[in-house]
């Protein structure tokens, strides 16, 4: 009951709410403030040439001399003066430049009205993005596994974040995605029972078998199998025509011969798979060792879309795994020297069969001619050098010896009677367990009441607030309706849940206006922190109303903070997505792999958890005396002396979890400026562009972007011919003045950062390729000239010169990085008066540093955060 | 002294101009970026199309692993030119088809970039095939069709409007139930197109109930939720007339099992054709495209087993015995092409002409030299669609004035009616080929 007078409450304020506004709204439209009268004057002199009604250039009238500060354009337009104004972009060179009086005059009467009339909180109505949504119905129905189908639409990303309101829309394919994601999820609880498929007989011919790349082949009416190895799409066959239609024992025939006279017994084994997962449930192993046809015959458990997949277990050729395959053609090799001779004279012979056959034409040759071939032990081991690198490519190839000669299995015909005894799917057996669950102590009742609690529970989790009676009530007739329609209570839940999925309560969030209430502020903080909907424990907090305390609201928010929210936010916020998309040119690197790329994300990740998580103070992001990395990267990038041993091949294990290496504060390791990550989504994998890191420092580390390029001004399109510099090649923009007004503020920032190739290597000198047949060198080229100056003109001679400043001026980045993190929660940008009271909450901070753990949780206790 | 309101856009001007109460309440925020908001179904007001336009239907076809260029460029360009192995399989319609060599996008080079074969320049730009299905989707059951011969790739073939890639099918009996359903079908499909469309209403009365307790501009946010609702009510309303409307005959056996084991990429590549003469032929959509996978399949044809890959021949780093295997392949899927304009000869619409002369047909590829990975030059066919026909139409790759790939397509969408000049980087009609 309580919850319900909570409810209707809720809703008469939020109505109070709006109608105050609206008739707000009208009191205030002739509220237009004049400009006093000197800062007319300076608008006059300085800006009206360009900025009135005949011109208006940029769109832009700075003529009138009143101001209605209550329309959010206005707030918009002058925002952006005082922006080109402080950055001095404006008024341009051509104009009449600005006194220190004059500009000092208008900025502080902007920097006072924009503040004064700026608003807290105004956060549209978000919807729940990709990731959001997939977290809430994983959480909804406890399905920790549930993904998304890959069509399922992305996400537009509005100030770096994937998050925010203005940019998640709802167009039509989002409309469907999520209509039919709902059908599925509903499926996966209710659906109606499947008819049982009648058992029969299949036959399957030595040729319906598959074959996939070189993992069979058919010779003399049999599928032949010579190598083994685990990946099954590499080493098995399957009919291609038959998978289990029912679940239940099937009765398998197979008639199979082997090679005589082998070292080892051939061994057919035979396994129930579905589709190509390596998991696998039974198989039956049997010895053939003759070459006569024998028939065996076994049950086999199959579940509905499984099938049997053939493999040859003992095969003595192996090239998924590199150290048995080279010991494999050691003995090989020293066994048939003349294989190696002619594999060493067709040189790389073609993957697959063609590939054999040019080497069995080599050796036939030979043969006819009676010269045996020869070669050089040192030869052979090169061949097996070779051979071992590419395993695969020469495995496919190499394996038709196999197929032709033996060792092999062969399968000559495979019978297939069943389902014998047909049970339940195992997926419908998961049904049955997962509705269970869901349902609780409801499953099964069909009454009124039973349903009005079970909806009552359900709608709460699914829609993050209590619903009323009759909401729920609303839910118990769709399902009781279609009951009586179709005879079945499961299509009524079905029906009842689908809605629940598209209805608007459970796509969107920051419903209502003003200070968030206790269930609003449980599912902005578990958005942002967990990217998930409130766990039971918060939304119990906001059910007793006593969230909004400061200590439960922090206590809350503490639990909350994990290592997932240091892999979400800085990912975002710092826009590395490019990375897993980057193919760095291979003259750069060599075998640029996942294991790098995940072990640069990971830096990231670890970084900030260690800073955030320790609570070490907010410089600790740009200068640390520590760097997280893998031994690869650690090797090949930071190019650490410690690591110069480090085998390059590694176990995969060892791979991915990262050691935390100890490193000078203030060198070219360390910090957000100089890790991997950073440098090479900045990059093109190809080379270096001192404008995007320029763009990116001051937009990502000293909150200062640059204004957009404006419409007329063309991409610029260096002429690269000749041996001249990136920065001679910039020197084009300072000499345009349109382009020197923003490019001496970004410009200048890129080129400290030069010394950082496009996957974060250090380098003094830019390289050059030379290509003479065929072959790539690399050598020295220009000297980098990383020297470069911060906005205030501060000069600046390589990246550490900037890390020391950043740590001397701490502000900037703790008040960029609050932004960001507000922008990430709240879902917009901030406006003028928040971003004072960000400023305001920094200074308030007690102690010589700010700490990040600190800094966040008193950005969460902020009105920014708790309003709308 | 005038009394003048500044700075401000315009459209506030006017808005205070009509009203006194259109000021907003003070903590909203204005969504900025109208681009962000471009919504799928009223573009349709851009572009205009013509009711009596020479085709009505699209196909497009896109090869993962492209065709090998030598053998199917005839040395002559014009209409005499010499049969090459691979149009000797379309020898039967010479004078249905034009081959084009040398087009392309000019965009960035790589395996990621194959999916730009029907953007143009830029990878998730809107497809050509999408332009055509939002002008004339609405008129059947099906807006567009995207099948699939093979693995399902990485590759995506088709982007909507807003970037959303679509997803394609590759099992032969989901595509014939979609279009073709059983009584045991329909029954089920009804149950959930019925429920689905009931669900619709509901939430509608609620987002209703919703829009009264919020602010303005989340009521606008919230109009994006009633339009994408009402939309795919539309789309489901257009498959319940379908199934009110009994099902289809059509004469057609699918084989019991879904040919998607790698070997059997050809027998469903086939199925697939005959599926899209099938779809055409009912008039259940007017817009079609099927990928054809490129993975490490390997083939029978004619009783011989192919010594390697599909993939693996693909990179023959011009090794004779691979190249000779990898036109093997590729004469399938000739032969898969040429039966399916066949079929469209044969087949009638309601007007009963033959379906080829309102149907264009592409065939093509996002990769030139599937070898190297090279975007440039890409070999594209097209037939049909009441175009004269007979040509070998080659442009210069190498030179950056000559005609862009997307100039064809600004071609076809003439063809189709929907009056355009531009696409992606090109603009203009492809005169060298239609003058």
């Amino acid at each position: 009951m309580d919850d319900m007078k909570n409810w209707s409450q809720q809703q008469r304020s939020l109505l109070t709410f709006f109608w105050s506004f609206f008739v707000l709204g009208i009191s205030v439209t002739s509220a237009a403030e004049d400009i006093p009268q000197p800062v007319q004057v300076v608008l006059q002199t300085y800006c009206t040439d360009c900025h009135s009604e005949d011109y208006a250039e940029g769109n832009l009238r700075l003529d009138g001399n009143n101001v209605d500060w209550s329309v959010p354009d206005s707030l918009v337009e002058w925002e952006k003066v005082l922006t080109m104004v402080s950055k001095r972009i404006m008024p341009p060179p051509e104009g009449t430049a600005l006194t220190p009086q004059d500009r000092e005059l208008l900025l502080s009467w902007l920097d006072q009205k924009l503040s004064q009339n700026s608003p807290v909180g105004g956060t549209p109505l978000r919807r729940l993005n990709r990731r959001e949504y997939r977290n809430s119905i994983a959480s909804l129905f406890d399905l920790e596994d549930f993904e998304l189908p890959n069509s399922f639409p992305r996400d537009n990303i509005q100030h770096g974040f994937d998050n925010q309101g203005d940019a998640l829309v709802i167009s039509p394919s989002h409309f469907e995605a999520f209509a039919e994601t709902a059908a599925v999820v509903a499926y996966a609880f209710f659906a109606p029972p499947r008819p049982i498929v009648p058992s029969r007989q299949y036959e399957v011919a030595a040729g319906d078998l598959t074959i996939s790349y070189s993992s069979a082949c058919y010779i003399d009416g049999a599928m032949r199998l010579a190598s083994s190895g685990k990946n099954t799409r590499r080493h098995a066959t399957w009919p291609s025509r038959f998978v289990a239609p029912q679940r239940g024992t099937y009765r398998v025939q197979v008639t199979a011969s082997s090679t005589e006279g082998c070292e080892k017994t051939p061994i057919l084994r035979i396994e129930a798979m579905r589709d190509f997962r390596d998991t696998l449930k039974e198989f039956h192993e049997f010895e053939l060792g003759h070459s006569e046809r024998s028939t065996v015959e076994f049950d086999i458990q199959l579940d509905r879309g499984e099938s049997l997949f053939f493999r040859y277990p003992n095969g003595p050729l192996n090239y998924d795994d590199k150290n048995i395959y080279q010991k494999f053609l050691a003995d090989l090799f020293q066994e048939d020297r003349q294989l190696a001779a002619a594999w060493a004279e067709v040189g790389t012979p073609a993957r697959g069969g063609s590939g054999w056959q040019r080497v069995r034409e080599v050796l036939e040759s030979a043969e006819m001619s009676g010269e045996p071939l020869t070669i050089e032990d040192a030869e052979v081991e090169k061949v097996i050098q070779k051979m071992a690198r590419n395993a695969v490519g020469s495995g496919e190839t190499l394996v038709y010896r196999f197929f032709e000669q033996g060792p092999y299995v062969a399968i000559h015909h495979v019978s297939i009677t069943g389902a014998l005894n047909p049970q339940t799917d195992r997926e419908d057996e998961q049904r049955e367990r997962r509705r269970m669950k869901l349902m609780g102590e409801f499953d099964g009742q069909t009454d009124r009441q039973s349903l009005e609690a079970f909806f009552t529970s359900f709608l709460r989790k699914a829609f993050r607030r209590p619903v009323s009676p009759a909401e729920a009530q609303e839910f118990v007739e769709i399902t009781l309706n279609e009951h009586a329609r179709s005879g079945s209570l499961r299509n009524g839940l079905h029906l009842a849940v689908r809605m629940a999925l598209i209805s608007p309560s459970f796509l969107y969030r920051s419903i209502g206006t003003g200070e968030l209430d206790d269930y609003e502020l449980a599912s902005r903080l578990s958005y942002f922190l967990t990217a998930g909907p409130p766990d039971e424990q918060l939304m119990k907090k906001a059910e007793t109303h006593v969230l909004r305390q400061r200590e439960v609201l922090l206590s809350e928010a503490e639990r909350l903070i994990d290592r997932r929210f240091a892999s979400d936010f800085p990912k975002q916020w710092l826009g590395l997505s490019a990375i897993e998309s980057l193919m760095p040119d291979n003259r750069l690197i060599r075998n640029f792999t996942k294991q790098h790329r995940g072990a640069m994300m990971e830096e990231v990740t670890e970084t900030f958890w260690w800073v955030l998580d320790n609570n070490l103070p907010v410089k600790d992001l740009i200068a640390p005396d520590f760097v997280f990395t893998s031994e690869l990267v650690a090797k090949e990038i930071y190019q650490l002396d410690e690591f110069a041993d480090v085998a390059s091949k590694k176990s995969k294990k060892n791979e991915s979890t990262l050691t935390r290496v100890t490193v000078p504060r203030l060198s070219n390791k360390g910090g957000l400026l100089c890790m991997p990550a950073v440098m090479m989504a900045t990059a093109n994998g190809v080379d270096t562009q001192p404008v995007l890191r320029g763009v990116w420092v001051l937009e990502n580390i000293l909150g200062s972007p640059p204004p957009d390029p404006p419409n007329a001004v063309p991409a610029l399109t260096p002429d690269t011919r000749g041996a001249n510099s990136p920065k001679e090649r910039l020197a084009a923009h300072m000499q345009e003045a349109s382009c020197a007004s923003c490019h001496r503020e970004i410009d200048p920032l890129g080129f400290v950062l030069e010394n950082f190739d496009p996957v974060g290597r250090w380098r003094t000198s830019y390289p050059v390729y030379t290509e003479t047949g065929g072959k790539v060198r690399t050598t020295n080229g220009l000297e980098v000239d990383a020297s470069g100056t911060l906005p205030d003109g501060s000069p600046l001679s390589n990246v550490s010169d900037l890390k020391e400043w950043l740590i001397e001026n701490p502000k900037p980045f703790t008040q960029c990085l609050s932004e960001k993190l507000l922008t990430y929660a709240t879902g917009r940008s901030l406006s003028y008066r928040e971003r004072t009271l960000v400023g305001e909450i920094i200074d308030q901070q007690e102690g010589e540093d700010v700490r990040l753990k600190t800094l966040l949780l008193e950005l969460i206790d902020s009105p920014i955060f708790r309003t709308k | 002294m005038t009394t003048k309101s500044t700075p401000s856009l315009q459209r506030r001007h006017f808005l205070k101009a009509a009203g006194a109460s259109l000021t907003l309440p003070l903590l909203e925020s204005v969504p900025r970026s109208n681009q962000l908001v471009a919504s799928e179904q009223n573009s349709g007001d851009e572009l205009r199309v013509s009711s009596t336009a020479p085709a009505k239907n699209l196909v497009c076809v896109g090869s993962n692993l492209g065709l090998y260029r030598p053998a199917i460029y005839p040395e002559q360009t014009g209409r005499d030119y010499e049969m090459t192995p691979l149009l000797e399989e379309l020898a039967a319609h010479r004078n249905d088809f034009t081959l084009f060599s040398g087009l392309d996008h000019r965009a960035g080079n790589g395996h990621k970039n194959w999916d730009n074969y029907l953007c143009g320049k830029n990878v998730g730009d809107m497809t050509l095939d999408q332009v055509v299905a939002e002008q004339v989707g609405r008129s059947t059951r099906f807006e567009s069709i995207q099948l699939c011969a093979g693995d399902i790739p990485q590759q995506r073939m088709v982007y909507t409007r807003t970037g959303v890639p679509l997803p394609m099918i590759n099992r032969p009996s989901v595509i014939y139930s979609k279009l073709f359903s059983t009584e045991d079908d329909r029954a089920r499909s009804e149950y959930l197109l019925r429920s689905g469309r009931s669900s619709l209403d509901l939430v509608r009365e609620e987002a209703k109930r919703l829009k009264q307790t919020v602010s303005q501009t989340d009521q606008t946010k919230l109009d994006e939720y009633f339009t994408s609702l009402r939309e795919l009510e539309l789309r489901m309303g257009r498959q319940l007339d379908h199934l009110a409307s009994g099902t289809i005959e059509v004469d057609y056996e699918l084989p019991p099992y879904d040919p998607v084991a790698p070997t059997l990429m050809l027998e469903c590549e086939q199925i697939m054709f005959d599926l899209m003469a099938l779809a055409l032929q009912t008039n259940s959509t007017r817009v079609l495209t099927l990928f054809i996978a490129g993975l490490g399949q390997v083939f029978t044809l004619d009783g011989s087993t192919l010594r390697a890959g599909y993939h693996a021949l693909s990179h023959h780093g011009n090794d004779p015995d691979l190249v000779r295997d990898l036109i093997r392949v590729e004469r399938e899927h000739m032969k898969c092409l040429s039966r399916f304009i066949s079929q469209l000869k044969e087949k009638t619409d309601q007007e009963g002409r033959p379906l080829l002369d309102s149907t264009i047909v592409m065939f093509g590829t996002g990769m030139g030299d599937s070898s190297r990975h090279s975007n440039r030059d890409l070999p594209t066919i097209i037939a049909g669609g009441g175009f004269r026909h007979g040509q070998h139409v080659s442009v210069d790759p190498s030179d950056e004035k000559s005609p862009l790939l997307g100039e064809l397509y600004v071609t076809l969408l003439n063809q189709l009616g929907i009056e355009t000049g531009t696409f992606s980087n090109a603009s203009g009609e492809f005169r060298e080929w239609t003058t």
